[in-house]
């Protein structure tokens, strides 16, 4: 049977390391999985772990967790899961660790949360809040710091650098609500029912205007718009300016680029 | 691009598409013996061995974050090696792992878990090939972005890659697949022919064959690179 050259082969070795993915790569992937399959999809690793070491001893409020590389590829949903479910068993004494392909990432995890992280993280994993209390709405700056590595991301789900809305107190049911619609949005464009996504995005900005998930649901609404070559110039404008560092802007771009 | 991919994923469903057919066999490496490139996926310690691409779970019994985190990088690095363009490997990509999490409970364990993630991926690209032959809106093919620090290696390595990859793209589908798992992935024959839906004489015959073309081409493709450079 012919082989390779010795030579062939070690050229192929040393070409195909470019095709490795970055971590950047795997967290983009993940966000998107989180927001299409919903975090509970991507959490379930830290829920097993959490339960696998339940037996162990106490951690001091405020504890700082191991938490591996990977973990920083984690997306915003399944971040928060996950916050959460630390939260919850630091409030009830559980020894946590987080297993991953390498560990040197370290999370300062505080067991207060805001309402918005809450009723993010009830959506995805309930049984997590059962434990964790609730102190004040919108700690938005909380979240970031929670997350250090994706902090930009969480920053940019969660508050909106450019936008001139006023934060809203809402309660777990408006925010739970949000997310069904933007989910039942991503799934309808995925599937190529354009008419559907519009009418999901049309329902998400008037009902929540100034919604957690206000970008994602400009960019749902854009990618449907150009798919349908119906885009309008200003709409995009706005999304570009509003959200100039929104994780959905290279796809947009790429999207509409033309159109 | 938005709606291609669209049209794609409406295409027939991946259902009937995914190999299970053939018994777990005996892996018999057809690849050099040398210790593990940086191709192989992450090696686990022995405590993760449940998440080790070479153990073949129970059916069910892996989680879909699990598989994830296991099979990201094979199946990235192997879209790419299809020749996936850039602007679709994130939707090829999340295509792939929806697919895996509707359908990883019916994973029976009869072929490794990355081999049948491999059959779902195949499928996924050529749905896209298919769509880009009706439509054609850019190459099947891409530039590859510099992955290695320092400027000269960043060129280097990126040029390697992209002439690796124009190698793949002249091989036939069949053969370009072959070649992926065999000599960039180490995948044994049995495994092989398991994602492929063949048998072992064929993955055998079909790799003697694009052993064959690889070389040849990646032969005039450097004559070509290297008259350019004149």
């Amino acid at each position: 049977m012919s082989e390779l050259s010795p030579e062939t082969r070690a050229w192929i070795d040393a070409a195909g390391r470019g095709d490795a993915p970055r971590a950047e790569d795997r967290a983009r992937i993940r966000q998107k999985l989180a927001l299409e399959l919903g975090a509970a999809a991507l959490a379930s690793t830290a829920v097993v772990t959490v339960t696998a070491h339940a037996a162990g001893g106490a951690l001091p409020t405020g504890a700082t967790l191991a938490v591996g590389k990977a973990s920083a590829g984690i997306g915003l949903f399944a971040k928060l899961a996950i916050a959460a479910t630390i939260a919850g068993a630091v409030s009830t004494g559980a020894l946590l660790s987080m297993s991953a392909p390498a560990q040197d990432g370290k999370v300062d995890v505080k067991p207060a949360l805001s309402v918005r992280k809450a009723a993010l993280i009830e959506r995805a994993a309930p049984e997590a809040m059962a434990e964790a209390p609730v102190v004040e709405p919108l700690a938005l700056e909380e979240t970031a710091q929670a997350a250090p590595i994706e902090a930009s991301a969480a920053k940019k789900a969660l508050a909106p650098k450019h936008s001139d809305a006023k934060p809203v107190a809402r309660s777990n049911s408006q925010i739970a609500e949000e997310l069904a619609l933007l989910r039942e949005a991503h799934i309808a464009l995925r599937e190529g029912r354009l008419a559907d996504a519009v009418a999901r995005t049309d329902e998400l900005a008037t009902r929540f205007p100034n919604g957690v998930m206000r970008e994602e649901r400009m960019a749902v609404a854009l990618l449907a718009a150009c798919a349908k070559g119906s885009v309008e110039g200003a709409e995009l404008a706005a999304f570009l300016e509003k959200a100039p560092e929104s994780p959905l802007k290279a796809r947009v771009e790429s999207a509409c680029e033309g159109k | 691009m938005a709606g291609h991919l669209i049209r794609m994923r409406q295409a027939p469903s991946l259902a009937e598409a995914v190999p299970e057919a053939v018994p777990k066999a005996v892996p018999t490496s057809i690849a050099r013996s040398e210790a593990p490139s940086h191709n192989q996926p992450h090696r686990s310690s022995s405590s993760e061995q449940a998440l080790s691409a070479d153990v073949a779970p129970a059916g069910g019994a892996q989680s879909f974050a699990e598989a994830y985190e296991a099979h990201f990088d094979f199946v990235w690095r192997s879209a790419r090696r299809l020749g996936v363009p850039d602007a679709s490997i994130d939707d090829v990509v999340q295509d792939v792992f929806v697919t895996v999490y509707r359908r990883l409970s019916e994973f029976e364990g009869r072929s490794q878990l990355r081999t049948w993630i491999f059959g779902i991926l195949r499928h996924t690209v050529r749905d896209l090939r298919r769509t880009q032959r009706r439509k054609p809106t850019e190459a099947f093919s891409h530039e590859p972005e510099s992955r290695d620090g320092g400027p000269h290696e960043a060129t280097i390595q990126r040029e390697g890659t992209r002439l690796l990859h124009e190698v793949l793209e002249t091989l036939d589908d069949d053969q370009r697949e072959i070649f992926v798992l065999a000599e960039l992935e180490q995948m044994s024959a049995p495994e092989i022919g398991l994602a492929l839906e063949m048998n072992v004489n064929t993955v055998y015959s079909r790799l003697r064959a694009a052993r064959q073309s690889f070389e040849a081409a990646l032969k005039r493709l450097r004559s070509r690179d290297e008259w350019r450079m004149r």
